[in-house]
């Protein structure tokens, strides 16, 4: 145990060293350069982080605009960061093992769900209530990430648009599940949460407490707090969120972490070098999966009401967007990205229906944008990495051709001189 | 026919070596010493599930102070009383009213002030509700009579009116998948 903690710190501490040398170095390198290939190298940057330089150019002009005090803008963007930074950062772990922006959270996301309506079922409030949904939410979010994952490894390359149906495909069970099983065959006992016909679960499940009871609604935000002015600061969800980030560092550096990482850079070649290739993709989901459930209880926990019907599917689409506003890739994403995705995301989020309607006098204008933004932001990022993709393996060819004519020129010249 | 006996063979004895393979996975998962720190994290988490049902439990507690006849004996209301759950505030109960009060867990203390002839009394009693219970009665002038605990506190089982739906407070990023709601 103290063998895990001592490398965690270590991880960490190496993280940090790791980025501070990195950034020295970057300073040294653009003072020894020529402002020419600075520029060309700024231009490079550019092109490399253009979905985060939109949005930040976007909330610059935006929040002025929006007319919302400042004040009030941090406060909702605390807010979110706090509701969503767990949910984010568990597709951290699926890019690093190569399977691309797991869609498929939302199964987790569902395991969630019905860990906390279990729980509202059984009147278990505060605290305990949401870890118990967790306990619960675990074994659901293995058997569906076990389930996901060996669906992935049959359609490798294609992992993204297949996790995607397989949110639907599972959005259809969860339905039967919470709509007809809950009520019939798993008992549930609340006539709040069950409909006028007496099995199925109703639209909206209520966290809040009614009448004095004591609910689920911000229990983990209010247990251990402080205010800044008007914006609360949830210590115990802070130290949450710093854990999973910790755990997220000291994975990387575990045996399972660097498999996943071998296995995202060249799959074949790891399996040349004995590892379970298959395994480590299935294992790599389950993470996800697991922690994806946590997410959605906290993520739920800070709304206080479930959408029982639509919160997994939408919280899906909103994460991954949020991860790639904030600079991530399909293959590369890091702890950095996914706080500054949900930062910039949000701010829009916040400020556009303002912006909008004092723009144009219609709020329904800001409505609008932030819907087409989020899907054009994941597709723009698609397109991007294709783009990228494609240069790359054209500049390989290039290079390849290059070393294949010199090698025969070579050969020329050394036949000429025999 | 004979090919169907083979064929028959051939699954039983494939179905075979699926159990002994099974059995044989279990016996090896019994013998590495690893198996046991899992197996014991499984049930530690089990057993963390239980304690967490137990402590986070939320039983509703009536505070009643009603004149009341148990098995015979006639138990008058007070003028006053002043109660309060383990750590909660304390709440007034006028004669003839029934409060109500939330509190986690199986084992409460109740705290009541209350005024017999012209002095002011304190009475603090503990007590254990069973997890099942949902709501428990509470009758104040049975306690504070002196009565045995199956006499001042039992279950209340109310009817459950239904309940109308309530509007989903959502996050302002909500949406249907395709985002067809906003659209139209």
């Amino acid at each position: 145990m103290s063998n895990i903690f001592k490398n965690a710190v270590t991880s960490v501490k190496d993280g940090f060293k790791g980025f501070g040398d990195r950034q020295s170095k970057k300073f040294h390198d653009f003072v020894n350069r020529g402002p020419k290939e600075n520029l060309k190298n700024l231009g490079e940057f550019a092109l490399n982080n253009i979905v985060p330089i939109i949005f930040i150019v976007f909330c610059a002009f935006a929040i002025p605009i929006s007319g919302q005090p400042f004040s009030s803008v941090v406060r909702d963007v605390v807010t979110r960061l706090m509701r969503n930074s767990f949910l984010v950062l568990s597709l951290l772990i699926p890019i690093m093992a190569g399977m691309g922006l797991n869609f498929g959270m939302t199964l987790g996301a569902m395991a969630g769900q019905i860990g906390l309506i279990l729980v509202s079922d059984w009147q278990v409030v505060g605290i305990p209530g949401l870890m118990l949904a967790a306990i619960i939410s675990i074994p659901i979010s293995i058997v569906l990430g076990w389930f996901c994952g060996t669906m992935l490894n049959k359609a490798k390359g294609r992992e993204m648009v297949t996790s995607y149906m397989i949110s639907f495909f599972m959005n259809g069970v969860y339905q039967l599940v919470v709509l007809y099983m809950m009520g019939s065959i798993i008992p549930i006992a609340s006539n709040s949460l069950l409909l006028p016909r007496g099995y199925g679960i109703r639209n909206t499940v209520n966290f809040a407490g009614t009448k004095g009871s004591l609910g689920m609604r911000k229990s983990l935000d209010n247990f251990w707090s402080f205010n800044i002015g008007t914006i609360q600061i949830p210590i115990l969800t802070i130290l949450i969120i710093a854990l999973l980030c910790i755990f997220i560092l000291w994975f990387k550096k575990t045996k399972l972490g660097q498999d996943m990482r071998a296995v995202g850079q060249d799959m074949e070649v790891a399996r040349e070098a004995g590892i379970k290739v298959e395994r480590t993709r299935v294992l790599a989901i389950i993470i996800s999966t697991v922690l994806a459930g946590f997410g959605m209880i906290i993520y739920l926990s800070n709304m206080g009401t479930l959408n029982t019907y639509n919160s997994h599917s939408q919280i899906g689409m909103f994460s991954i967007a949020a991860l790639l506003v904030g600079g991530a890739s399909v293959s590369k994403a890091n702890i950095r990205n996914a706080f500054l995705g949900i930062i910039l995301f949000h701010t829009m989020f916040i400020v556009s229906p303002y912006a909008g309607k004092n723009l144009i006098g219609e709020a329904q204008l800001g409505e609008y944008f932030r819907v087409f933004v989020s899907y054009g932001v994941i597709t723009l990022s698609l397109v991007l990495y294709e783009v990228k993709a494609r240069r790359a393996k054209g500049h390989q060819a290039k290079e390849l051709k290059e070393a294949q004519e010199k090698m025969l020129k070579n050969k020329e010249t050394a036949e000429v001189i025999a | 026919m004979s090919e169907n006996v083979s064929v028959f063979a051939k699954a039983g004895s494939s179905i075979k070596a699926k159990f002994i393979s099974f059995g044989n996975g279990i016996v090896t998962f019994f013998k590495t010493p690893s198996s046991y720190v899992k197996l014991g994290s499984v049930l530690a988490i089990i057993g963390l599930a239980i304690v967490l049902f137990f402590v986070g439990k939320e039983h509703q507690f009536l505070l009643d102070n009603n004149t009341i006849e148990i098995n015979g004996k006639s138990y008058s209301s007070l003028n006053l009383v002043s109660a309060k759950i383990d750590n909660s505030d304390f709440i007034e109960i006028p004669r003839r009213t029934r409060m109500n009060n939330f509190q986690t867990g199986q084992s409460h203390k109740i705290t009541l002030n209350y005024i017999e002839n012209g002095q002011e009394k304190e009475l603090v009693t503990k007590f254990k509700v069973p997890a099942s219970e949902k709501n428990t009665l509470i009758s104040l002038p049975a306690l504070i009579a002196g009565a045995d605990q199956s006499e001042w506190m039992s279950e209340f089982l109310s009817v459950q009116a239904p309940v109308p739906d309530e509007p989903a407070v959502e996050d302002d990023m909500a949406m249907d998948m395709d985002g067809m709601d906003m659209a139209f």
